[in-house]
């Protein structure tokens, strides 16, 4: 489906690169480097600040920001949703923590597809892009979301 | 960390290895990350959703490999990171992360490394598979 509003990009939001949430978020995905710990261990290591996680811009999809223009429509039914895959594209070295980024969304597609398990499916495809505070884009975060048309069960 | 200017085709990152999951990894990551879905720390809600139990994130297990390859190559030097997941992830499981260097070119004027990375679990079934890129110049 293609409404008006798909493909436009939603009301901008700060997405603050807090060192305390780095550290946190690098620590429950079984860091062991100390990089992602203090701005002394990344000055040790070369860095200028401490870097953020590879994934963890996806953090900002849970601070409720303005959702991307026509995701009301969809009628998405949180019950039924997988994640099927994510991607973050980088236009330079990661942004440090105490960065200020804004973020704004957009969605880049929809579409539906027969599922060989889950009936119906329907693919819902989110973009994110984040830009630093000269206002240069810095990050690209691309979300597929799948909505089956039932239970998926446990696949082992 | 690697030595970026030794880096090649077939190198293989590190393993590294989550002998067993538990649901506090969902919990500490719910709390850093801001996922609390509560498919996946709560079990009644999980049940009422049909499932056996509560269920990892698939931003979790795909964030461990990442961090993996950013702590091998550098975190300042990731430019890439793309994650499918294929199967999901249980309490009691035990993860082997993994990946490979599979092509060395040019960027936009940088010298960068592609990876394919994986999550394996149980008996060595996927549970994600990942494409990487990062600078190696």
């Amino acid at each position: 489906m293609a409404s008006e509003e798909q493909g436009q990009f939603g009301e901008p939001f700060v997405f603050p690169v807090e060192l305390g949430k780095i550290r946190e978020f690098a620590k429950s995905l079984k860091a062991e480097s100390s990089v992602w710990l203090s701005e002394d261990a990344a000055a040790d290591a070369g860095l200028s600040g401490v870097p953020m996680p590879p994934t963890f811009p996806i953090a900002a999809a849970h601070w409720d920001p303005p959702p991307a223009p026509g995701r009301g429509g969809l009628d998405l039914d949180l019950r039924f949703i997988l994640h099927g895959e994510q991607e973050f594209i980088f236009h330079g070295p990661p942004p440090a923590a105490g960065a200020k980024l804004t973020g704004r969304q957009r969605l880049a597609d929809v579409y539906e597809k027969e599922g060989k398990r889950g009936g119906s499916m329907k693919f819902v495809i989110t973009e994110t892009v984040f830009a630093d505070e000269s206002g240069r884009d810095v990050i690209t975060s691309r979300s597929t979301l799948i909505q089956t048309g039932q239970v998926v069960k446990k696949e082992g | 960390m690697a030595d970026l200017k030794e880096v090649s085709v077939g190198d293989s990152m590190p393993e590294r290895v989550v002998a067993k999951v538990v649901v506090s990894d969902f919990v500490k990551y719910a709390g850093a990350g801001g996922d609390f879905n509560p498919i996946h720390h709560d079990p009644s809600f999980a049940a009422l959703a049909g499932q056996d139990s509560v269920f990892a994130m698939g931003m979790w297990q795909a964030g461990v490999v990442s961090v993996a390859a950013a702590e091998w190559l550098g975190p300042e030097n990731v430019r890439r990171f793309k994650c499918r997941f294929r199967e999901r992830v249980w309490p009691g499981d035990k993860l082997v992360c993994s990946g490979e260097v599979v092509a060395i070119r040019e960027d936009a004027g940088e010298k960068v490394a592609d990876l394919e990375l994986k999550v394996s679990r149980g008996e060595g079934q996927i549970a994600v598979e990942a494409e990487a890129t990062f600078a190696v110049s």
